[in-house]
């Protein structure tokens, strides 16, 4: 195991190398001077030359390369171009609870939704439940978040009015139910894509252990359906389940930009998307990196679970 | 030593059969496509979204309509005989910009699926010849993979600048890593077979053997990623220029009206319903008709 661990640890190097390469280079791709572009069109040459000197412009890409990794290294993304004299980690850690709270919640629908349906897809093959999953997934897969959230705000805030069309409740200062009602509609958006993706990753992993010797043996043991069902399939069959909550995660965090802005959450998808118009290009960098690190981190947990529970793993 | 000739007439015989051979392929490839009826579903999804995107000025000019012309005392109109889907905030006809709309993501889907399967099979071709090129490669689409597409891509819109041209240029980017890894997977596969030991044997040039050999034996499935990539691609086309970063304003996207109808929702569901069904319907044609496809190579897949 401990081997598996530092083999693992080591392959992480590489891809954070070129993720930060990558992120790091986007901004500077920019045709002509990004401290230009930074400030528009109706920036003072004065203007332009501070910004150009105070982002470190002028030395060799590399030397700015190291000192930008050195920077992120301690947290430290720069200042805002856009809000003057704001650094550019206060905007994101006033941004991060919306965000992560919405992605938390988004996932428990989705496990809620997602592993039972497939779990009886896979038990029930060929009956109209297994073809209602099948249709469902499919939906999911192909309705792009915003549009399951625009058809909800239509169904839930405009016909039935039982719930808000936009906003944002903190959970910790306005109460818990308030949260609910304002993020039940975002969350399920966010949801419903990676409910699809569930839905038949859990019928598929399910439908391959059922197929098993040992379930068979099970079967010939006399173990109840229901136990078999439960205990002897979906526990092997929940490495995979646990891969896909992992990329649910992720999807959600990175999908986050477009639902925050559907429904004006505070989050850091709306603070992405706000510096777009403001071509506040380090907020954007900062956050593309921090989602992209997570992401890599979240990959990192899964398969050391996976090297946890499977021994095969270990071996190659 | 003499090889042994092929007459002319061999040769005619020969070329009979393999066409006979492949005709009865394609009859039975057709076969089992059409009977799977969501493949078939998927198929008549995308052949109406072609049409509505080919047709459009002329559907709408012989309806005497147009996407951009602006009526200010026809806001908000409810669908009816004089538009059919209705009018937006600015009093212009959602029919029209709903067909024009389909012109820009067939456009966009098209371009980013057709340029990501070229330039990502060239990349994962190459990859397969040497080590050191595949590694750097696997790296780098790692490296890439690590980033979610979405936020890539609105990266990419934000230092580019939000027009047609870069909505392209992002998307195909972030497409190619898909494309270059079952590429290279697929190459490296039938690198192992006989008839490439043959050829080499044969003498012939490592550019020929890949391109004329090997690239014909890994199309199939780069064809089925394809129409995966066009239906992410109109995804990511709505989503981008949903949040404002795609293709910008007076143009009809799909995402760039559900932008506009966003901020009216209590005035008419017309606005958000025709582009969102729109839409979600060709997505949902492209990942039907490319599942269907991909049955067809590969029938242990998906099911």
């Amino acid at each position: 195991m401990k081997k598996y661990v530092v083999k693992r640890l080591l392959s992480l190097i590489p891809t954070i190398f070129i993720v930060s390469v990558v992120i790091f280079l986007l901004v500077h791709l920019t045709p002509g001077d990004p401290a230009a572009a930074m400030l528009g069109e109706d920036a003072t040459a004065e203007e332009i030359a501070a910004l150009h000197t105070q982002l470190g412009l002028d030395d060799p890409l590399i030397v700015q390369y190291i000192r930008w990794v050195n920077n992120c290294l301690h947290l430290n993304f720069g200042t805002s171009t856009a809000v003057v004299g704001k650094s550019v980690s206060e905007m994101i850690a006033s941004h991060f609870q919306p965000t992560i709270l919405l992605a938390i919640y988004s996932q428990l629908i989705t496990i809620l939704i997602a592993i039972p349906c497939g779990m009886i897809a896979a038990k029930k093959r060929g009956s109209a439940a297994d073809y209602f999953v099948s249709v469902l997934s499919m939906l999911g897969i192909s309705l792009p978040s915003f549009l399951m959230g625009l058809g909800m705000v239509l169904l839930f805030a405009v016909v039935l009015r039982i719930l808000p069309a936009a906003g944002y409740k903190n959970p910790f200062t306005d109460g818990l139910l308030p949260f609910l009602r304002y993020m039940t509609l975002p969350a399920v958006s966010l949801g419903f894509i990676h409910a699809g993706y569930m839905m038949r990753m859990t019928k598929a992993s399910m439908l391959e252990v059922l197929g098993s010797d040992y379930i068979k043996m099970a079967r010939a043991k006399g173990v109840r359906e229901w136990k078999i069902v439960t205990k002897h399939t979906f526990r092997n069959a929940l490495l995979t389940v646990i891969t896909v909550i992992g990329q649910g995660f992720i999807s959600a965090l990175a999908g986050a930009a477009v639902v925050e802005r559907l429904f004006n959450i505070p989050g850091m998808g709306s603070l992405m998307v706000d510096s777009i118009e403001k071509r506040d290009y380090q907020v954007i960098q900062a956050i593309t990196l921090l989602i992209a690190m997570l992401n890599v981190c979240i990959n990192l947990i899964i398969d050391l679970i996976y090297g946890l529970a499977d021994p095969r793993i270990r071996l190659d | 030593m003499k090889y042994a000739t092929v007459s002319p007439e061999d040769r005619a015989s020969l070329r009979a059969l393999r066409k006979s051979l492949v005709r009865e392929q394609r009859r039975v490839s057709r076969h089992k496509f059409f009977r799977n009826k969501l493949s078939v579903v998927g198929m008549v999804l995308v052949l109406l979204m072609l049409i509505c995107a080919l047709f459009a000025p002329l559907i709408t000019g012989a309806l005497g309509v147009d996407p951009y012309t602006a009526v200010m005392q026809d806001r908000f109109q409810a669908p009816s005989l004089n538009h059919l889907f209705g009018t937006d905030n600015l009093g212009r006809d959602i029919f029209a910009r709903v067909l024009y709309g389909a012109q820009i993501s067939m456009t966009v889907g098209f371009t980013v699926g057709l340029l990501s399967a070229l330039i990502g099979t060239a990349l994962g071709l190459y990859a397969s010849t040497s080590k050191v090129l595949d590694n750097l490669l696997m790296r780098l689409c790692d490296g890439l993979k690590a980033i979610p597409n979405i936020l890539l891509a609105i990266t990419l819109m934000a230092v580019l600048g939000a027009n047609m041209k870069n909505v392209i240029i992002s998307l195909t980017v972030v497409s190619i890593p898909g494309v270059a890894r079952i590429a290279r997977s697929q190459a490296l596969l039938a690198r192992e077979q006989t008839y490439v030991e043959a050829m080499t044997a044969v003498g012939a040039g490592k550019t020929r053997i890949l391109w004329r050999h090997i690239l014909p034996n890994i199309v199939s499935p780069i064809i089925v990623q394809m129409t995966f990539t066009f239906a992410t691609a109109i995804i990511s086309e709505a989503s981008l220029s949903f949040l404002g970063a795609g293709i910008p304003s007076p143009y009809p996207s799909w995402g760039g009206m559900l932008n506009e109808a966003r901020s009216y929702v209590y005035m008419g569901w017309w606005m958000i319903v025709f582009p969102a069904v729109f839409t979600a319907l060709s997505v949902l044609g492209f990942n039907l008709f490319g599942d269907g496809l991909r049955d067809l190579i590969d029938p242990l897949s998906g099911r």
